[in-house]
This record gives structure tokens, sequence and C-alpha cells, in this order.
């Protein structure tokens, strides 16, 4: 979570307010300040560095042109990355092979066969991840990647805020599985080289 | 011996959720004395946590100039278009003729506009050509903002059961309901496409859907609308590039198409389409076909339910065939 949520939400507030009273030139602060969340968002639904890059400056337009819709009462960040999720899904839905990359990579063999290191490994972590479901990947991005509270992250996908925690936490039980799996069959074939 | 499990098996995960919340804190020391499963499994879930947070931290990327030029462009662009439309068609007017003969042309122009479009003719498309001349605000049915009004009997909108005025209406907000006032009518345009909204219409408009709770809406949406549907208690129509209206009462909904295709799936799972010009279906409550209406023959007036001529609008219960303004004893 940033530091101080509260003068944090000012802040944009504060702009948001200069928006809808016609002052344009406050988009570019709240631009710099959130392009790379959202492009973040973009490139983990769209795998794509030049279409996230299309995707996060079509977010920010349709956000600043809607901008007097925005109700005062809300966070804008999460409000924000909603509309870049949006975005995304409806590129991904023009262009079917992103929904297959979930499945095209190999985990690499852990670093180490320390096996309570095996969660320490990020490269190992990063390749199972990449095997997961893409709706999972996705839980991932927010919480962890983007830290949004589990109701930020029910408004941004669109479903109650139980489902998401339920998700979540399967999903993670998932990971945590496909880990000690990898380890496993590192120590078994470790053991089998020794026996020969 | 049986294997040994936790009651509480997610209150590892919400606890480290938290950013170390003293309650659940509290509440976790507690089951970790009585919980030897959640013991094991708390060292290895806060290494994954930590590795997570800092395999999916975002990469610092800014934007580059060229981006907020772009984003620069499309705003600034947005409010010059709207003030032009409006300007440069008033300065035609007030270039040709004094002040007050303008004003007195504007208000007949109107007003004959009006009596036409509001007019009884059932075998006819309502949809104008051209745009009225006096544009207020543009409404953008994927950016969301209002293009042109024609006000009724009161300048003003039903939102969320609330009373607002449209001249102060800048955009429509995705999820609100909305409704126009009896004899108002409301163009929704998108490059060239439009929608035309009568008859009370209520309705909520997001970025490619359309939802109609009751009255009247026209469309003739052109270029490609892949992701637009129509969404009704009854049915969802898929527009395929086309030409069509929509009336909705308390237990039907009525389909007519002239030009092009759409597709409907009822609440009960059926499939049709429309691919003819004049031809219709009516879908009840139960999401069930009641009705496929063929083409019309030249000259024939279309199955639209018939609309009392003059007459005010009246809510009692009696009242028969006022199609578009009672609708609950009209089929």
């Amino acid at each position: 979570m940033t530091n101080n949520p509260s003068s944090n939400s000012d802040n944009d507030h504060a702009l948001i307010r200069r928006l809808q009273s016609g002052d344009t030139a406050a988009f570019e602060p709240l631009t710099k300040k959130y392009w790379h969340q959202v492009h973040f968002v973009c490139l983990k639904y769209l795998r794509d560095v030049e279409l996230a890059s299309d995707a996060a400056q079509e977010t920010f337009v349709s956000a600043f042109t809607g901008i007097s819709s925005f109700d005062l009462a809300r966070d804008f960040r999460p409000w924000l990355l909603k509309i870049a999720v949006n975005k995304s899904i409806r590129l991904i839905k023009k262009d079917q092979k992103h929904r297959t990359l979930a499945r095209e990579f190999q985990p690499t063999k852990p670093s180490s066969s320390n096996p309570s290191e095996v969660f320490a490994d990020k490269q190992l972590i990063d390749d199972c991840l990449a095997r997961l479901e893409f709706d999972e990947q996705i839980l991932f991005v927010l919480r962890h990647g983007l830290d949004l509270a589990y109701d930020e992250m029910a408004l941004i996908l669109e479903k109650p805020v139980g489902s998401v925690k339920g998700e979540l936490f399967r999903a993670r039980r998932k990971l945590k599985e496909m880990l000690e799996n990898v380890q496993g069959k590192e120590v078994e074939t470790v053991g089998r080289e020794e026996m020969q | 011996m049986a294997e040994k499990k936790c009651n509480k098996p997610e209150l590892l995960q919400e606890y480290l959720d938290s950013h170390e919340s003293h309650e659940l804190k509290v509440e976790l020391d507690r089951h970790l004395a009585e919980c030897e499963v959640c013991r094991i499994e708390f060292a290895s879930y806060q290494k994954l946590f930590q590795s997570l947070d800092e395999t999916l931290k975002p990469p610092v990327v800014k934007p580059v100039s060229e981006q907020l030029g772009k984003i620069r462009v499309a705003l600034g662009s947005q409010r010059v278009s709207t003030v032009k439309n409006l300007e440069s068609n008033l300065e035609g007017f007030l270039a040709a003729f004094a002040k007050p003969f303008a004003l007195a042309f504007t208000i007949l122009l109107i007003a004959g506009l009006a009596a036409i479009l509001f007019r009884n003719r059932p075998t006819e498309s309502v949809l104008p050509d051209k745009m009225p001349s006096m544009a207020q605000t543009a409404l953008n049915l994927e950016k969301n903002t209002v293009e042109i009004i024609l006000p009724g009997p009161k300048n003003s909108l039903l939102i969320d059961g609330k009373n607002e005025n449209l001249d102060k209406l800048k955009t429509f907000a995705g999820n609100r309901v909305y409704e126009l006032p009896a004899g108002a009518a409301m163009f929704v345009y998108t490059g060239q496409s439009r929608i035309k909204l009568s008859d009370s219409a209520k309705f909520c408009i997001n970025a490619n859907n359309f939802e109609l709770l009751q009255g009247r809406a026209e469309f003739k949406l052109i270029g490609k609308h892949d992701d637009f549907k129509l969404l009704t208690e009854f049915a969802q129509v898929q527009v395929l590039g086309t030409v069509f209206s929509a009336l909705k009462s308390k237990d039907q909904l009525f389909l007519r198409l002239e030009q092009g295709k759409i597709s409907i799936k009822t609440a009960d799972g059926s499939v049709m389409m429309l691919s003819r010009p004049g031809q219709s279906c009516k879908i009840d409550a139960d999401g069930r076909f009641v009705d496929s209406g063929e083409p019309d023959k030249p000259g024939k007036t279309t199955s639209w339910p018939v609309k009392n001529e003059e007459k005010p609008v009246d809510h009692s219960p009696e009242t028969k065939g006022d199609s578009g303004r009672k609708l609950e004893n009209s089929f």
C-alpha cells in the first residue's frame, strides 16, 4: 500500500477537480504518476510492449475524456486500472493468440536444492506463474504487483469480494504446490544420480 | 494415522495480505499455537509472499513526450470539435440574417423538426440523415459524451430516480439508469452511427453495450461494431451491421429490422437471426419467441403497435393501443 493513502488520494482528487473544471493541463501529473501501473497491467494482459503502450495511452484518454463522471468519493487508481483492464480485454478478443501464451513456458530447475529456498527463487516463481491460468496470473499482478486490496480487485475484475479472495487463495495454494513439486522432482533426480 | 487438517486454512494468507494487521496477528498467534499444519506452512507462505511482491513489482516506466502529446491532443480535440460545431452553425445563421430573425428561424426549425419526427408515421424510418443544427454537447457511445438532445416538455432526465437538468449533463456514466420524460427524444451519435431514444425510454449506456429497460430505441450502426450489444431483460441482440428498432414493454420485447442483420439470443437460450428488411419478432417475458414477423409487402403498414393520435398520455389501466407511451394493453 502507498505510505500515506489519505494524502495520496487528496492529491489525485485535487488534480481531478482541476480537470473537471476544464484545466486540461492537470492530466499530465496524473498520467506520469500512474503510467507505469497502467502500462504494467496492459502488458500482463497483452504481452506485447507496443500494444501495451497503445492500450495505456487509450486508457488515459478514456479516463480523462470521461472524468466529469468520476465520483470524487471514490479512489482514482482502481477506477483507472479498471479502464485499463477493460481496454486490454477488448484488444485480447481481437487477437486470440494471447490466450495461449500461458501454457508455453517450461519451469527452469530450482537454483538451490535446499527445499526451503524454493519459495525465494524468483526465476522459478516467475516460470511457475506463467504456467497458471491467465485469470489466476492477473490476481497475482493486482494483489502483489500493484498492492491492491481485495475490494479494489473486486471492483476492477467486476466480481464479488468473496470470489476474489477465494480465487486468489486457491491460486496461491496451486502455485505453492507447483513449486513444491518442482523441488520434489529435483531432489528425486539428484538422488538417482547419486545411486548410479 | 489421520492426516491433520487446519480449520482456518485462509487465516495465514489473510494475515499476510493485511500488512500485519494487529487484530489478525492476535488471531493468527492463537491459531498457530493450536495448528501444526499452519506452523509448518507459515514460513513457506511468508517467503512466497515476499518473492511474489518482489517478482511482480512493476518496472518504473515513464510516458514519453510523444505519448503525453497524443493524450493532450485527444483531450484538446474533443473540446474543440464540440465547440466548433456549435460555433460554425451559429456563425452561418448570424452571418446571413439579423439576430432576431435568426433566432425566430431557429425556433421554427426546431419546432418543425420536432413535428416531423414525433408525428405518427410507423411505416417510415424516423432516423434523420442530417443532424438538427442546434447541437449542444456530444454523446459518443464509446467515449460516452452527449452529442445532441431534442427536448420535450421538460429539458431534463431522470437519473437513478433524481431529476437532472439536461443542460448540465456532460457525460453518461456507465451502469446508471436514465429515463427520458414523456414527449422527449434523444439522439446518441458516435461517428456516423446513431441511436434515437423516445417513448419515455429508460436505459443504461456503457462502452460497448446499451441496455433498454423500457421505451423505444432505434439503431443505425455503421462500420465495425463487433462488441456492441443491445441488452434487455428478455433477450440480447448482437449487432452485425444494421438499422433496427427495439420496443420494450413490461412483458414483451418487439424487434424490427430495417437493414442489415441482427442476431438475437433470448433469456431461455433460443437464438434467432433477422436478416430481411422489415422482418420483426416478439419475445415474451420468459424469453421465448412469441411471433416471427415476415417482411411487409410494399405499401402495407408495419407491425409496430398502433399509436393513438393526438391523445394526451393516459396512464389509466384501460388505455389500449397507445404504443410507446403505455404498452401494457397494446399487444
